[in-house]
């Protein structure tokens, strides 16, 4: 009995079935979210999933992925995973200098603030002061909104809110940082406090100056 | 050629063409997949003003993956179900408005209402609709919420106004299993029942029957019709917590009492300024104005189903009665039940209502308590018993449901979506979430049973060295912690001589002359002295940091349980040298507490509570008497004793304005030769009122009273419209006497709240206006009463059921009986003389009138019609017969809506003809 070859339409038909066979199968693959809560697969999940995001992300928003992601690796010990957030994190610490953001005056960079050096919503901007002198030093850092609002500042992770509040006029905040050593650097966040997920119209927070103090 | 030959040497031309519709689906739900993920992603930008994340794959995949499952659930689908017992509402709209309100969602969708076509069971007219809500998942995806309004004479169901709305949970009954356990409970809530949804006679699936938190609730519920107040928005205060408790200007007046208190915000103003007073202040306003057994309920409700939607920003919505004067929760938009978040105490969230309630131990304690009865009965077996019931019911019209949606809080999170996506899920995925549901009440419903055990007590004594001829004085003290309160029952001493027992009431730790003593006890012949008491140790609260990153919607702090201290000081002439035995009983469960003798309690440091001890004592159930004989009220007077007896023959002269509320029983029984009247101190010069109020007064009785010259009255919020007002009771009988002209106000006598009661042979004559009010009140009988012009109406009924027997309505201004607002009356024996109209039934109500009752030359006999435009019927009429005679307009009168007996009706029309 004599081999013959299947035709190219059998074998165009079979790619295409089982093409299609796959992909429905990947469309329908649990998230892992979707596995049981605190899994392995649902915790190094979500893990890869942000540290694909954290490569895709900027500033404050990088880094809260990779830490979680962090986080979440070393609960279940996934070293080659922990490995690898941990090299992203060092190059974006190493990516992260003062190039990179809007330099409003000498030693002080702005980044998520818009063009006019205002946040948006309850979207928080990342500040970067730098020490050049040899002294220690503190800066009074100033912001305006117009309306009610609260400001929040967070530095290493603590938050800390200065007072806004008022009667729906333009107002102005400032707090005062610790003490930045000599040609040190301080990362802090700022913005204004959102109270909940919905609900309120927050106004956006806008640069008003700074003040160097011994 | 073998089909196998065949399909093995298949021409590539023709596997192209078999293959094609293959490919097809795949590239259609690819691309579908993608224009929905961006879709989303750009409402996401817009909505929230944050850019979206980078897209991606997951998103592409989550998005694909359910309008994939979305077409399967399409395939399944069977008929329309008619087989189940559920109602269906069909909507119909021109295809241009819909086009119109889907055109720039979410503004198009509520910019404005547009005319269409309702059916409900047999019920069908005109409305107007739109789409409703805020939030994405009402107007977002395919199943839109919508928001109906009736025309506003043809209110459906005795409603003007409410909303058909998508449930974002797989299980979709879950706000009926909240509400109708709410409505058992007596706490005021909208009605929310599933029902069939068709629009332009297309199944839209599953929806929500939702009322709307107006006066029609009020009404149905059979509330006076008063201030309702929705917190909604808030700002926040300098600490970024939500000020909505703090600023009463953020709460929006949703009803009020009449068209002259809509701009009136003095009920509100005052219920923020207690929450935001002093505990002492507090106290005084909430055990007169909060409605405890409504707040209990709803925040047992609250900590049964784990609720953590009512927090210090939003979802509130609270009633004021105007005739109890005291606020109720309305059960609303109870959200996401949080049936696994454990928390140090019963509630998953706290805000400040709550808190300063459970600062005050005695209202921590009843709080629990309401919960630990509601969970002897609802236990895990009949939660699932009602899931179960009601899921039964809508299987079918969910199954057949082909765009049932949920929203998707976990997938919001986990993929940093900025908005939760609603997304399709299966019936497995349905009877997964009722399943985990009942799994989380189990749990909870444990949880909850271990805070009634724990009830922790320690105590120490710390006697005091015997002197000759001086008293001692030995310190016992408790220290209580725990979620559950104590009663102390049982006191027994090693002791010499007799001893006394003080409260160290003032708390500052030395016996002094404020201390109250409790308790006396001889010690027996074995040198053992029992103290029989029944003292209430509560545990106390302290407060907690909460997170910081939640604190605008749940505040700054949390409550956790902490000793609270209870110091006693035993007085003997001899030593008290030790503790024989201490009986505790946990006052939820009632089982024994063993109280644990220590040399030091742990200290009660930063406690937020208040202790109960200082709060103003309890008066002493006293008995108060008047007269006989003149008893001038020069100002007004509270009068808060248990029982009050007035002797026949006193005689009350009001000055002007003043009046006289009593909170106790009444006992006023005059006699024929000697009254018991309340008059003018100076002719001319109209007094209030005399005021019964409260569950105190029942049981209250008068007879030969006379009430005449009196007229309103304000206090404490509330508006006395009644020269003799009667409130909030039950069991009143007044016989034999008279009630005259009043003043300024609308009634003569008004009951409100009133159950049971007898108003027999008395006289009304020259009411100003109404000569007797009564609203919502029920088994009143009102026997061989006679009522001489009456400025308007005789008898004014509202929301009540009422009899009538053997009474005379002579020359009434307007109506002998006036049967309003859902009333029942039943009349007989009686006669209508000279009155502009006898009986007048209206707005659902019914009367039922004998063949005894005489209408004799009234303007019409019986009048029946829809007045008042939030109820869709008129009266009812039940009689088999009437005697009327000389009618100036006409013997009975009808309009559409209303219902008259037929041979009656036939006999009104053969006189017209005549």
């Amino acid at each position: 009995m004599r081999f013959r070859r299947p035709s190219a339409g059998l074998l165009y038909l079979l790619v295409t079935a089982t093409g299609a066979v796959a992909f429905f199968d990947y469309l329908t693959q649990p998230f892992f979210f979707e596995h049981p809560t605190r899994s392995a697969e649902n915790n190094l999940g979500e893990a890869r999933y942000l540290l694909k995001l954290a490569r895709q992300s900027t500033g404050d928003t990088a880094n809260r992925f990779l830490a979680t992601a962090r986080q979440l690796a070393e609960v279940h010990k996934d070293q080659a995973l922990i490995r690898e957030i941990a090299k992203q994190q060092e190059k974006r610490a190493l990516s992260q200098d003062l190039t990179t953001f809007a330099e409003v005056q000498p030693g002080i960079s702005l980044a998520g603030f818009d063009k006019s050096g205002k946040t948006k919503g309850a979207a928080m901007g990342a500040v970067r002061l730098h020490n050049p002198t040899a002294a220690a030093l503190r800066i009074l850092l100033k912001f305006e909104t117009d309306g009610d609002a609260l400001g929040q500042y967070v530095i290493a992770g603590n938050a800390n809110t200065f007072a806004f509040v008022g009667d729906q006029l333009p107002k102005h905040g400032s707090f005062l940082t610790p003490v930045i050593g000599a040609r040190q650097t301080l990362d802090l966040q700022v913005g204004i406090h959102a109270a909940g997920p919905y609900d309120l119209q927050l106004p956006g927070l806008q640069f008003a100056g700074a003040e160097i103090r011994q | 050629m073998s089909l196998l030959e065949r399909i093995w040497r298949i021409p590539l031309r023709y596997a192209i063409v078999i293959a094609l519709p293959l490919q097809i689906i795949v590239l259609w739900t690819a691309l579908q997949g993608y224009a929905a993920s961006a879709r989303f992603q750009a409402f996401c930008e817009s909505s929230s003003g944050t850019p979206p994340i980078a897209p991606q794959i997951e998103q592409w995949r989550y998005f694909a993956r359910d309008l994939f499952r979305k077409d399967l659930n399409r395939l399944k689908i069977r008929h329309f179900p008619v087989s189940d017992d559920l109602e269906t509402i069909s909507l119909t709209l021109k295809g241009a408005d819909l086009a119109e309100l889907n055109s720039n969602l979410p503004e198009s969708g509520r910019a404005r209402y547009f005319k269409a076509q309702l059916a409900f069971g047999d019920d069908k007219r005109q409305v107007k609709a739109r789409y409703m809500g805020d939030n994405e998942w009402h107007w977002l995806f395919p199943q839109k919420s919508w928001r109906i309004q009736t025309k506003s004479d043809d209110p459906l169901r005795n409603r003007r106004a409410f909303h058909l709305k998508n449930s974002p949970f797989k299980m979709v009954v879950s706000e009926t299993v909240v509400t109708r356990l709410a409505a058992e409970l007596g706490v005021l809530t909208p009605t929310v029942q599933p029902v069939k949804t068709m629009l332009n006679g297309t199944y839209q699936g599953l929806y929500l029957f939702s009322d709307l938190a107006d006066e029609s609730l009020l009404r149905r519920a059979r509330r006076m019709p008063g201030s309702i107040y929705r917190g909604d928005t808030s700002g926040v205060d300098e600490d970024g917590v939500c000020n909505l408790f703090q600023v009463e200007t953020l709460w929006e007046k949703e009803a009020s009492r009449n068209a002259q208190q809509v701009a009136n915000r003095s009920d509100i103003r005052a219920y923020i300024d207690a929450i935001n007073a002093s505990p002492l202040e507090f106290y005084a306003f909430a055990e007169q104005h909060i409605q405890m057994a409504a707040m209990s309920g709803f925040i047992a409700i609250d900590r049964a189903l784990g609720g953590q939607h009512h927090d210090y920003c939003h979802n509130h919505r609270i009633y004021f009665d105007p005739y109890k004067g005291r606020w109720e929760p309305i059960e609303w938009d109870f959200g996401i039940w949080h049936l696994w978040r454990d928390a140090p105490t019963f509630d998953t969230n706290e805000y400040p209502i709550l808190t300063r309630l459970k600062q005050h131990p005695e209202y921590a304690h009843q709080l629990s308590k309401r919960l630990y009865d509601l969970l002897q009965w609802l236990t895990p077996k009949e939660l699932d018993r009602r899931i179960d019931a009601l899921a039964a019911r809508t299987k079918t019209p969910l199954a057949a449901d082909g765009m049932r949606d949920y929203r998707d809080d976990l997938a919001q999170n986990k993929l940093q979506l900025k908005k939760a996506p609603s997304v399709t899920y299966s019936m497995a995925d349905h009877q997964e979430d009722i399943d985990r549901r009942k799994r989380g009440f189990r749990s909870r419903t444990e949880k909850h049973r271990e805070r009634f055990e724990d009830c922790r007590v320690q105590y120490r004594l710390e006697p005091a060295a015997a002197q000759q001829n001086t008293p001692t004085t030995t310190t016992f003290e408790l220290a209580v912690n725990g979620t559950a309160a104590a009663t102390l029952r049982k006191l027994i001493l090693d002791a010499s001589e007799e001893v006394a027992m003080f409260r160290d009431s003032n708390l500052n730790g030395v016996y002094d002359l404020q201390d109250e003593r409790i308790a006396v006890s001889v010690p027996d012949a074995d040198g053992q002295a029992e103290i029989a008491l029944r003292e209430m140790l509560y545990p106390g609260l302290r407060k907690q940091d909460r997170p910081i990153s939640s604190k605008g919607l749940h505040g700054l702090f949390e409550l956790q349980p902490t000793p609270l201290h209870y110091r006693y000081f035993l007085r003997s002439n001899g030593a008290v040298q030790s503790v024989a035995d201490v009986e505790l009983h946990n006052s939820l469960t009632g089982k024994s507490v063993i109280a644990a003798n220590a040399t030091s309690l742990p200290p009660a440091t930063d406690v937020y509570s208040f202790h109960h001890w200082l709060l103003p004592r309890d008066q002493p159930a006293t008995d108060a008497t008047f007269g006989p004989g003149i008893v001038d009220v020069t100002e007004t007077q509270r009068i808060q004793a248990q029982h009050v007896v007035i002797a026949a023959g006193t005689t009350f002269r009001l000055a002007a304005d003043t009046s006289l509320h009593f909170f106790g029983k009444v006992t006023a029984l005059g006699t024929a030769d000697q009254p018991i009247r309340f008059e003018q101190r100076t002719p001319g010069q109209p007094w209030g009122v005399v005021s019964l109020h409260g569950r105190g007064t029942e049981g209250s009785r008068f007879a030969h009273c006379r009430w005449s010259g009196g007229s309103t009255a304000d206090r404490d919020l509330m508006t006395r419209t009644g020269m003799m007002s009667v409130i909030d009771t039950a069991d009143i009988v007044v016989e034999d006497s008279f009630i005259g002209a009043n003043f300024v106000g609308d009634d003569a006598m008004h009951w409100g709240y009133v159950t049971g009661g007898v108003i027999r042979n008395c006289h009304f004559e020259g009411a100003r206006s109404d000569a007797f009010d009564l609203d919502i009140c029920e088994d009143v009988s009102i026997e061989g009463c006679t009522f001489v012009k009456s400025g308007n109406d005789s008898i004014d009924l509202m929301t009540s059921r009422i009899q009538i027997d053997h009474c005379n309505f002579t020359d009434a201004g307007d109506k002998g009986v006036s049967v309003g607002e859902g009333t029942h009356l039943k009349i007989a024996n009686s006669v209508f003389e000279n009155c502009a109209i006898g009986i007048e039934i209206k707005d659902s109500s019914s009367a039922t009138v004998a063949n005894t009752t005489r209408f004799r030359h009234c303007g019409i006999g019986v009048n029946l019609y829809r007045k008042n435009l939030r109820y869709g019927d008129g009266g009812t009429l039940q009689a088999t017969d009437l005697d009327i005679e000389g009618s100036k307009v006409q013997d009975i009168k009808w309009d559409k809506r209303s219902t008259v007996p037929k041979h009656l009706k036939q006999r009104v029309l053969q006189r017209q003809k005549l």
